[in-house]
């Protein structure tokens, strides 16, 4: 894969990541679950790629894991967000606004701009 | 980690979990719960298998991912763990120090005094010892060279002065690469007029040069044609001192003419910063030594044996060893004795040369100062150690106190390891600022002890605390750190847990008290021998004091008249110097005034006698020979025991007359009486001196009993003498009054110098008096310290015992058995510390002995004095918290607990 692909999708991961802790402790399970439903299967994102994504942000700090029980009563490694991984997800889901924006913006353009 | 022990032994404390055993149940997890939904929309369970893995991607690849992110997670953590750990500790420690700061004040304070003290000493060795010479090449295989001859007595007579003739003939040496010629021991005038000065110049040969890693700042220096036999070229290279503060550093001063003694030299180049050559102090003009030696000697000095002066630096061939040097330098010096007739054979066999060390006070002269200065630095040290002892004492009694709360906190669960390190940093903490006041005191305190340690050694070039001090001082505190809090530590590792929870405030155990008295006895004992080196010194200095030199030194001022290049004849400088006598007899106070060439350890010369009949007397020892006018004996005050004094009849007399001193009549004719007997001076040949008087030994050349065979003979008025003058009270309140008054009759450029005898007395005194200050001032220290020491664990004894005292007192015990008790412990330790020190002091006392004057390193009066000082010491520091615990009522102290 090439690089400059793998960077976005590493940043991108993350967000969507954190997004999905939002509302709360989930396993990665439930997170993968979350984002598949979420984007409709489009961006097709490796589970493995997933955890990865976790196990850097625990590291960073910006999520927390404990061990716990799931519904089905199993062990099962949940995770959460910290304050600074609040804030980190606030931070980039305003970046990724405003540059998705920008990006559709010249895409949707239909004339080209006066010289000058 | 190699060893698989070790590694056990660290995953034991507080192991968690493997981290590869958590990747793998996650995965696990998450495989298992995807399966489950997957056959749940209606996959078979191959299908549902083949898509959960698919939609996983690499299982192998992540695994090994997550476990690299979370091992660095891990140390992370782990490190931040140790900060926080270490903070708290610390944290901990200051809190426990604000509670006690007197207990913390007194531990800083000791390991302050200590550190300071040693790194003050190590300021002080550096510079003397350690340092070789600025810019020397190759200073492994560069030494100086000193020459060996037998005495009569047996004894040797080490030179580091040689003739220019000498020096010419061992530069030879195949051995030797490379070698110089200096002289840089004596103050020459510099300048004219108004400032005119004695400065230090050094003379060197024109080969000194390349010795030295070094490039003039600016011009040149002066090469071999400037530097010939006999009188060389008058041409001067400026010291970067003298450059700066007489010339402002001035680029034109090259070719400028500067008086330097009675001639005048041209500047050719200025020395680089911090270049001194050989010399420890700053230098102000370097001269080639051969034109310098031509204006002071005259056209005879490289021609003749008898004038040793100057010194000489070599540097031996590569691949040439020590041994191999000396051993050739050896040969060439024995050949040159063996062509000069009167040199007994056997003499020559035992005369020897050698290369020793470039610095002066690590070869075989060094002063008396450096070996004072070196065992001042092992008395620092245990000044050092006493206050590690001492400062262990303290946290071991502070650990005991708080024995306790180490056994609650135990018993919570406090790792062992972690009360270790608690422990730890609190005595690294105290030593560490122990050593910060060390250095304060060194910065404070040293800049005055130093100067007052070695005047003569130019102490503006080192700063008083460079990095190898602050090194130095770093690994002092570190080293005490560990040592005094170790001891601590380990007994505090060994606490029986339940013991201790059991044992209340009251009992301590006997381990405490074996480890306390042990650190009590070598406390005392290191003090007995620090003030045992104390006594000796006070008492070699009391005996150096009371030394009969033969003469009143304390009354005699020497005037030295220099020329400085005023030509005048014969008859007028005899003129002159009879209006100097007249002058300095006519001035109040001055009871006689009398013409000497030598002064006491400062000028003398030997000379080769002879007695008709008589084979040589060369093998009975030096012959100092002294031309002085009359009234000499009644100016110095040095007695005539038999016949007559020179008079001044037998200046111009035709009959040859000599006083000798006692020693001499006794050697020479021993048995018979030397007045009325036949000596000749220099040579056989010349007619009979007829001896007419014999004085009382004086001492010349040195303190003790050898060197004391002196010749006076009759000196001329026109030979250029030195004035002796006697005041009649201090001669210090004379001495300018006296200067002032002979310089107006000076003529032209000529001037007078004044100096007291007592004054060239001083630093022949300052070994002693040095050792006497230092080692009684380290003694007190640490009798300070130690009986503060001795105070303090009695007085924590008394008051764990305070239960038991209650019941002996109950059961009728009286007042005074207590006190006996109490007492009876500090004076039992104190005892055995005595004789432990004692037996120390004694057998350090060998290497002690050299240094002493009038008193063996075993006097057992020193030794009696210092035992009372210690156990009348001890009996105050155990009986005040005797008395406060024999005084304590009975009823309470058994209530209290």
């Amino acid at each position: 894969m090439p690089r400059a692909e793998l960077d976005l999708l590493q940043g991108t991961l993350d967000v969507l990541v954190l997004k999905a802790l939002s509302w709360g402790a989930r396993h990665g399970h439930a997170v993968a679950t979350w984002i598949r439903a979420t984007t409709e299967d489009d961006l097709n994102i490796e589970d493995g790629a997933l955890y990865t994504a976790l196990h850097r942000l625990e590291k960073r700090g910006l999520i927390e894991a404990e061990w716990g029980l799931s519904d089905n009563n199993r062990k099962a490694k949940y995770y959460e967000l910290t304050d600074g991984g609040r804030r980190e997800l606030r931070q980039e889901a305003d970046r990724w606004s405003r540059y998705a924006g920008a990006v559709f913006k010249v895409l949707r353009a239909t004339r080209v701009a006066a010289a000058r | 980690m190699a060893f698989p022990a070790l590694r056990r032994l660290f995953r034991l404390v507080g192991r968690p979990p493997a981290i590869e055993e958590e990747i793998e149940q996650e995965i696990g997890f998450h495989l298992d719960e995807e399966i489950r939904a997957l056959l749940a929309q209606g996959y078979t369970r191959d299908e549902a298998e083949e898509t959960a893995r698919r939609r996983f991607g690499s299982i192998v690849g992540t695994r090994r991912a997550l476990a690299r992110i979370d091992r660095e997670r891990r140390m992370r953590e782990r490190r931040a763990d140790t900060f926080e750990d270490l903070m708290q500790d610390v944290g901990y420690a200051l809190r426990g120090f604000r509670r006690q700061p007197g207990f913390a004040a007194l531990v800083v304070l000791t390991l302050g005094l200590g550190i300071g003290a040693n790194a003050t000493m190590f300021g002080v060795m550096d510079r003397l010892l350690l340092r070789p010479p600025a810019f020397l090449k190759d200073p492994d295989r560069s030494g100086r060279v000193y020459i060996r001859r037998p005495r009569g007595d047996g004894t040797e007579r080490i030179d580091n002065n040689i003739s220019y003739k000498r020096y010419l003939d061992l530069a030879a040496s195949r051995s030797l690469e490379a070698s110089a010629a200096f002289f840089d021991d004596q103050e020459h005038v510099v300048g004219a007029g108004e400032n005119a000065r004695q400065l230090d110049v050094s003379l060197v040969s024109a080969s000194f040069w390349p010795m030295f890693e070094v490039v003039p700042t600016l011009g040149r220096f002066f090469g071999e044609a400037e530097d010939r036999t006999p009188g060389g070229v008058p041409v001067v290279v400026l010291g970067y001192g003298f450059w700066q503060s007489e010339y402002g550093g001035d680029p034109s001063v090259i070719g400028k003419q500067l008086l330097v003694g009675p001639r005048s030299y041209t500047v050719i180049g200025v020395a680089p910063r911090g270049f001194t050559g050989m010399s420890a102090r700053p230098v102000v003009a370097f001269v080639p030594i051969t034109a310098a030696a031509f204006d002071e000697f005259g056209d005879r000095y490289f021609a003749t044996h008898n004038m040793s002066w100057l010194e000489i630096l070599a540097r031996r061939k590569p691949g040439v060893t020590a041994e191999a040097a000396d051993a050739d330098l050896t040969r060439v010096f024995q050949q040159e004795l063996s062509t000069i007739p009167g040199n007994r054979p056997d003499a020559i066999a035992r005369s020897r040369a050698e290369l020793a060390s470039a610095l002066y006070q690590r070869g075989p002269k060094r002063s008396d100062d450096a070996r004072v200065a070196t065992w001042l630095a092992g008395v620092a040290a245990i000044v050092l150690l006493i206050a590690c002892a001492n400062v262990a004492n303290l946290l071991l009694g502070r650990a005991l106190r708080r024995r306790r709360e180490i056994a609650v906190r135990i018993a919570l669960g406090a790792g062992r390891r972690r009360l270790l390190r608690q422990l730890l940093t609190e005595s690294s903490l105290l030593a560490l600022t122990g050593g910060a006041a060390g250095l304060l005191i060194a910065h404070f305190g040293g800049g005055v002890f130093r100067r007052a340690l070695l005047p003569g050694v130019d102490w503006s070039a080192v700063p008083l605390l460079d990095p190898r001090m602050l090194l130095f001082a770093a690994a002092m505190a570190v080293l005490t750190g560990s040592l005094t809090g170790l001891l601590p530590a380990w007994h505090a590792g060994r606490t029986e847990l339940t013991e201790s929870l059991k044992a209340g405030g009251r009992e301590g155990s006997r381990s405490r008290a074996r480890l306390q008295s042990g650190l009590l006895v070598a406390q005392a004992a290191l003090s007995v021998m620090l003030l045992v080196g104390a006594g000796l010194f006070v008492r070699s200095l009391r005996n150096v004091h009371s030394v009969d030199l033969g003469y009143e030194a304390s009354r005699l001022i020497v005037v030295q008249p220099s020329m400085r290049g005023e030509r005048l004849t014969p008859a007028e400088r005899a003129a002159l110097t009879r209006r100097l006598l007249d002058r300095a007899r006519g001035i109040a106070g001055v009871e006689k005034a009398t013409l000497t060439f030598g002064v006491p350890f400062w000028r003398s010369s030997t000379i080769d006698l002879f007695v008709p009949g008589r084979d040589s007397l060369n093998g009975l020892g030096a012959f100092y020979h002294n031309p002085v006018a009359e009234d000499y004996f009644e100016t110095t005050g040095t007695v005539i025991l038999r016949g007559r004094p020179l008079l001044l009849a037998d200046r111009s007399g035709p009959a040859r007359v000599a006083v000798v001193s006692e020693m001499l009549a006794n050697t020479v004719w021993a048995g018979a009486d030397a007045i009325g007997q036949c000596v000749k001076v220099n040579a056989d040949t010349m007619p009979c001196t007829q001896i007419v008087g014999i004085a009382k030994d004086v001492r010349w050349g040195s303190l003790g009993d050898e060197d004391r065979m002196q010749i006076y003979e009759p000196m001329s008025l026109d030979d250029s003498g030195w004035l002796f003058v006697r005041t009649a009270g201090d001669a210090a309140r004379l001495s300018e009054p006296l200067r002032k008054e002979l310089q107006r009759l000076m003529p032209g450029a000529a001037y007078v110098n004044v100096r007291l005898v007592s004054a060239t007395l001083d630093p022949l005194l300052r070994p002693w008096r040095l050792g006497a200050t230092m080692f009684t001032l380290f003694g007190v220290l640490a009798l300070v310290v130690a009986s503060v020491g001795l105070y303090g664990v009695i007085a924590y004894s008394v008051t764990q015992r305070t239960h038991e005292m209650g019941v002996r007192a109950a059961l009728g015990a009286k007042r005074g058995d207590l006190l006996r008790l109490v007492v009876g412990e500090g004076m039992r330790i104190t005892a055995i510390g005595i004789v432990l020190g004692a037996a120390l002091a004694l057998a350090a006392g060998r290497f002690l002995a050299a240094l002493l004057f009038g008193v063996t390193a075993h006097d057992p009066g020193t030794f009696v004095m210092v035992a009372a000082v210690l156990l009348a010491v001890a009996g105050i520091a155990s009986v005040i918290p005797a008395w406060r615990a024999a005084r304590a009522d009975p009823t309470s102290a058994l209530r209290a607990d």
